[in-house]
């Protein structure tokens, strides 16, 4: 490990786009690794929110249709499998950070009550049972609490930001995700181990049996994740 | 008002981890030189692998795309605001 000098901006020049592509015409420079990147910023960040989930939705799948169209008239600068695997991780982050951050920081607020209130009746009872009464107010499951501190400040900020350098093809990008990849599969296991202990009062208490399925399937994502990132060419990824 | 103060008090720490992550990120960089078999994208069953979870991942980003579109109205619709 080397500690860098901080990055100076560098540009990909969209000259990686042929000139004979009609409609696209060529860039001097770009800010992102490709055009349509602001379009999956914003639909990843508006939609992770889950607040604003209906209209960032529309915005990500602007993205990504554009996305996919530049790699179908072979412009792209990153890979597919790169983008859809980014995009899934920045957004698994940011839903698993905001909602948990609207916990932390927000639980004596209107919308930061309904929200998680509202999914813990739905899914997880340790949301809604006893809210705001534990010592850090918010939810007062002990266990519920602690994972939720580590996921806000160390592991779900960094996935997110790891996703983010990991789309841009910056080198500490590919680096980090697969530091929070692994950092992710050591939540998953506690955290599976918390709600399996605590079954009883958090799953039979929601409405919805699922919420310890639901929440699985989508905590496996460095099974199907860390794979790729040990695979791909890394000499890509040298922004 | 209340609610605005805590709320915004919420993104500014939210900005603040999320910078400061990106900030340690950005300086720490691997300085190992990577060995030619790591470069393996290529290789026989890789890009088979690659499609794979490509796949994979493009279902659980469509899964994920759905709970964030239909949790908060299914819970304003269901309970109201708390």
């Amino acid at each position: 490990m080397v500690i860098k000098e901080p990055a100076k901006k560098v540009t990909i020049p969209a000259a990686a786009e042929p000139t004979s592509v009609p409609g696209r015409e060529p860039v001097a420079t770009s800010r992102w690794v490709e055009p349509a990147d602001g379009w999956l910023a914003a639909g990843i960040l508006s939609c992770g929110t889950m607040l604003l989930g209906p209209f960032g939705a529309i915005v990500l799948i602007i993205g990504l249709v554009k996305l996919w169209r530049s790699v179908k008239a072979g412009t792209n600068v990153r890979p597919w499998p790169a983008t859809v695997i980014g995009t899934f991780c920045m957004i698994d982050g940011m839903i698993n950070f905001l909602p948990w951050s609207l916990d932390t920081f927000a639980h004596n607020s209107v919308l930061g009550r309904t929200f998680i209130t509202g999914y813990g009746r739905f899914f997880d009872g340790a949301f809604f049972l006893d809210y705001n009464k534990g010592a850090l107010g918010g939810v007062a499951n002990h266990s519920e609490k602690m994972w939720q501190l580590l996921a806000v400040f160390i592991l779900t900020p960094m996935r997110v930001v790891s996703a983010w350098a990991f789309l841009q093809m910056r080198t500490w990008g590919l680096h980090f995700m697969k530091i929070s990849g692994w950092l992710y599969l050591f939540l998953w296991v506690g955290y599976t181990m918390a709600m399996s202990l605590d079954f009883p009062q958090r799953m039979a208490n929601s409405e919805f049996g699922m919420g310890w399925w639901l929440f699985n399937l989508f905590y496996l994502s460095p099974m199907f994740v860390l794979p790729y990132l040990y695979t791909v060419d890394k000499r890509r990824w040298n922004r | 008002m209340h609610d605005v103060l805590i709320l915004a008090g919420m993104i500014v720490a939210d900005i603040a981890i999320l910078t400061a992550w990106w900030f340690i990120g950005s300086r720490l960089v691997p300085a190992e030189q990577a060995p030619a078999s790591s470069n393996a994208e290529t290789d026989k069953g890789v890009p088979l692998l690659h499609k794979i979870l490509t796949y994979v991942c493009f279902v659980l980003l469509a899964g994920l795309i759905i709970e964030c579109m239909a949790m908060f109205p299914a819970i304003l619709v269901r309970f109201g605001w708390s």
